[in-house]
């Protein structure tokens, strides 16, 4: 099931769902200064990430988080306005970022 | 005719139909009755390492004649490892390639002890340069000049990095030259001798063999510290372009360049962000041999 799809069956306004890692074992991550690499036990893949989707994949690695809250966070670490525009390009990033399966709405919150 | 086991002994020590290589790390039983073949393994490798005692061995490996109903026509030469045959076969006068591409099939499916990088490896100063490459990249060309130009070499098809230690193990085998390669390597002067036969229309062209320096098949144990990651691509005409490469860009590249890396999981993900974060890394396009040679000689030291 998608992210858009999960968002709609649970009646749930979608920018308010959390989202959690998929699975439990940590990232792996190569950090340099401006593309990075992490590398997904889970699925055994490796993702080049330019500095925006790191930092949101930072974030949920900390804990489950809404896509409201990214957009808040992210928008303060990165001192821009928390506006349409930034909360589209924020809500790209997650739904790739679900899509390459790294994020997930929680198991409980989804069935 | 019976022999004396002692008359027999000699006999195969002039010429034993199987013997045992120290080949790098690996220990190679090669069992073969074509005298060409061994005549071919002795030239690039010297001496057997052992050919009575039984030693644990990495890889047992054979080239055997094909069936009897070729032999008068078109014989064929048939690789086996243990008790696979990966290959159909070769025309046995290709066979010693076939032995070469076998042994390399041996250590491309089976050495994951080691992150194996597609790669021409060279040492000079007790640092190291990874030449990773696709082929028809220049790479063994590159690799072969920088052998007979002062640099020690430690492989031209695997880059043997070690997961515990982070350092290149040697693996100095021959060079498979290909097409033009033959004759620029033959003109470079300094290894011309070296250059074995040359086996017409195999399956990747023309192919010599240049054998590895004795320098550096007797410092096969001494590993090396990596220093210098540079892709090289021979594109004829080409000025030379040397161009460094952002850490991210060249971790991607050296994940697809490896033989192992996915198999090797998160173990594999940490040793290639280590060597990234040791080395320098470039791309070089490269039209003219002698320039790239130069500029290779001129790369500033490893990041400490």
């Amino acid at each position: 099931m998608s992210a858009d799809s999960a968002d709609a069956a649970s009646g749930v306004e979608p920018n308010s769902q959390l989202w959690v890692m998929v699975g439990t074992a940590p990232l792996h991550w190569a950090l340099w200064a401006r593309d990075n690499v992490v590398y997904h036990p889970e699925t055994g893949e490796t993702h080049l990430l330019s500095e925006l989707p790191t930092l949101v994949l930072q974030r949920v690695q900390t804990d489950a988080v809404s896509t409201a809250q990214i957009c808040s966070e992210t928008a303060t670490a990165c001192g821009v306005a928390d506006d349409d525009a930034w909360r589209g390009k924020i809500e790209a990033i997650v739904r790739s970022l679900a899509n390459l399966e790294l994020i997930e709405h929680p198991r409980a919150a989804i069935a | 005719m019976r022999q004396t086991p002692a008359a027999d002994h000699a006999a195969r020590r002039r010429s034993p139909s199987r013997a045992i290589y120290r080949l790098g790390p690996f220990t190679v039983h090669i069992e073969t009755p074509l005298r060409e073949v061994r005549r071919l393994i002795a030239w690039c490798y010297g001496d057997a390492w052992i050919d009575s005692a039984d030693p644990i061995v990495h890889f047992h490996v054979r080239i055997e004649r094909g069936p009897l109903h070729r032999r008068v026509l078109a014989p064929q030469a048939i690789f086996r490892a243990d008790t696979e045959t990966p290959f159909a076969p070769f025309p046995q006068d290709h066979a010693f390639p076939l032995l070469e591409w076998g042994l390399n099939w041996c250590i491309a499916t089976r050495a994951h002890q080691y992150l194996m990088l597609h790669a021409g490896v060279l040492e000079r100063d007790g640092q190291a340069l990874i030449l990773p490459a696709l082929p028809g990249s220049g790479k063994s060309t590159l690799t072969a000049a920088l052998s007979l130009s002062g640099w020690r070499l430690l492989s031209d098809e695997f880059g043997l990095l070690d997961l515990r230690t982070g350092m290149l193990q040697p693996l100095p085998r021959a060079i498979p030259l290909k097409n033009a390669s033959i004759d620029v390597i033959r003109s470079f002067g300094r290894g011309a001798a070296d250059i074995g036969p040359t086996f017409p229309k195999t399956r990747k062209g023309d192919v010599a063999h240049l054998r590895p320096p004795a320098a550096s098949r007797r410092r096969q144990h001494e590993l090396a510290r990596p220093a210098w990651i540079v892709f090289p691509r021979y594109i004829a005409g080409s000025p030379l372009r040397l161009g460094a490469l952002p850490p991210s860009v060249a971790f991607t590249r050296l994940s697809q360049n490896a033989f192992n890396y996915r198999l090797l999981g998160a173990a594999g993900f940490e040793a290639l962000r280590d060597l990234i974060e040791r080395c320098r890394c470039w791309s070089a396009d490269f039209g003219d041999l002698d320039s790239m040679l130069r500029a290779l000689e001129r790369l500033p030291p490893a990041q400490t």
